[in-house]
């Protein structure tokens, strides 16, 4: 049984160390991959990610979360992305680049986003050997014929593990209500 | 499920291509076209494909590293608020050393080989945290008073005390040397422990936390403390010995409680004068020491005291002003 978010904000406005460790811990590499989306930095990301973090943590006591915590990080989340790109192209001096909305964060990339982590949380329950030929083939660029000579397996049987691989992945994500969201 | 396999070849070689320019052959072609579902399917099967790219970047991210990384972070800024806070408390202890010394020992001070001198009293009634200019913390309780300075020649941080207070020294070389006005002498390294030593009691007390501390007094035996021992010094026989008890009953004052083992009615007044800036006297033939409490009292005010005192025994009370007379009933 997962503890709700606000449960866990509830326990962070009272000190709760381990609340705040499992939201982190949830929350972590999702709005990390988020902010690569806007920055295309990891460490941008992850500095981004940890500061609001630490902040969240330090200004527990006038924490005003009502329902959304999941859109209140994602929001913050790119706020800062999107102070980290202004201050690199001021400081590049590029203006002319990456064209930003103010507006509310884009949903479709947040839907992205969850959509992937959920993936990976599949893809993490592949057997080894699927994974293997799964993310060879998609991952490390290699071509289905260069496969088939490392792993010394023929491509026929090669595509039928990506094949059983991607419906187990589907199989997989509908579980988890991914599509839908 | 055989005739399928043919199928999820073309569907993996469809996807295979690179995206924004897949062609489906004429076999993929007529499968989706085939059932509704069937379009919505390799439609999902794109949707994985595509977002499977995110994989390796999210595998980048390592969530244990990064919440190592914050929670050093914040013990950091945890310990640099602190140190704001002693800082402002070190300025206004400093202050009132100032003040206080400025008028008694200007002159003496300016030729005297000792270090800067600072002081701090807490009145009946009321407690106080000081933070003496090696680091160390000082949690006084009330009515104690504490005088620090830092002596040149033999290199020793010297405190005069009376009074409670809970020790936290900083660890440093240099000794550090309490000598209440008892005359007991508390030798530390560096450490915690609480020091019970005011004038009126009978007996002075130490209980140690951590760390070592020697405690002698001229014309007794040293007595050396280790971690979760308590010692007593008994002011008429001149000994110190060591104490039986539960060492963390002896900080209850930090948390308002006050933990009563057989204690007399005269010792426990002696407690609530000192942590309620009250007098209370005892009317009756040797009312105080007929009485005894084992428990623990944590209450709010002096009255709620009072009336749990009177509902644990035959005693009734009368206030006037600060003044408490406890009777017989």
């Amino acid at each position: 049984m997962e503890i709700a978010d606000h449960v866990l904000i509830a326990g962070i406005k009272h000190d709760d160390y381990s609340s705040y460790n499992q939201l982190f811990i949830r929350y972590y590499n999702r709005l990390c991959l988020f902010v690569f989306k806007l920055t295309q930095s990891y460490t941008a990301s992850e500095d981004i990610v940890q500061d609001l973090f630490v902040r969240l943590w330090m200004n527990r006591a006038k924490l005003e979360i009502k329902d959304n915590i999941s859109g209140y990080l994602y929001q913050s989340s790119r706020n800062s992305a999107l102070n980290y790109i202004r201050a690199e192209n001021s400081r590049k001096k590029t203006i002319e680049n990456i064209p930003f909305q103010e507006e509310a964060v884009d949903e479709n990339l947040i839907e992205q986003v969850e959509f992937s982590v959920t993936l990976y949380k599949c893809i993490e329950q592949l057997p080894a050997r699927s994974k293997d030929v799964f993310m060879k083939s998609r991952f490390d660029g290699l071509k289905q014929q260069e496969i088939s000579d490392q792993l010394g397996i023929s491509v026929k049987t090669i595509k039928n593990q990506i094949w059983k691989s991607l419906q187990f992945l589907k199989a997989c994500l509908e579980l988890n209500d991914a599509f839908e969201r | 499920m055989e005739e399928k396999f043919p199928n999820g070849e073309h569907i993996v070689d469809y996807l295979a291509q690179e995206s924004g320019c897949r062609q489906t052959n004429s076999s993929l072609t007529d499968w989706v076209e085939s059932a509704p579902e069937n379009q919505s399917e390799l439609n999902k099967y794109q949707k994985i494909w595509n977002a499977s790219a995110d994989v390796p970047v999210i595998t980048k991210f390592d969530t244990d590293q990064a919440w190592c990384k914050v929670n050093s972070e914040i013990e950091h800024k945890n310990l640099r608020i602190r140190a704001i806070r002693n800082i402002g408390l070190v300025i206004s202890g400093m202050a009132a050393t100032l003040l206080i010394f400025l008028s008694l020992n200007f002159f003496t001070d300016m030729f005297s080989t000792t270090g800067a001198t600072m002081s701090m009293t807490t009145t009946y009634g009321s407690r106080s945290e000081v933070v003496l200019p090696d680091g160390s913390v000082v949690k006084l309780n009330a009515g104690s008073n504490i005088k620090y300075h830092y002596d040149k020649v033999s290199q020793t941080r010297k405190v005069d005390f009376s009074g409670e207070a809970f020790f936290e020294v900083a660890k440093s070389k240099k000794p550090f040397e309490i000598l209440t006005l008892d005359g007991l002498k508390v030798k530390v390294l560096g450490t915690k422990f609480n020091l019970s030593t005011y004038p009126d009691d009978r007996t002075a007390q130490t209980s140690l936390f951590e760390g070592k501390v020697e405690l002698s007094k001229a014309g007794s035996s040293t007595l050396v403390l280790e971690p979760g021992e308590m010692a007593v010094l008994d002011k008429n026989s001149n000994e110190i010995l060591f104490a039986k008890g539960e060492i963390s009953h002896t900080t209850s004052w930090m948390q308002n409680k006050l933990y009563m083992e057989n204690m007399s009615l005269t010792d426990v007044c002696k407690y609530l004068e000192r942590w309620y800036d009250v007098q209370i006297t005892l009317s009756g033939v040797k009312l105080g020491e007929k009485i005894h409490y084992t428990g623990v009292l944590k209450e709010q005010t002096v009255l709620d005291v009072l009336n749990a005192l009177c509902q644990l025994s035959a005693i009734s009370y009368e206030l006037d002003g600060k003044e408490i007379t406890i009777k017989e009933k």
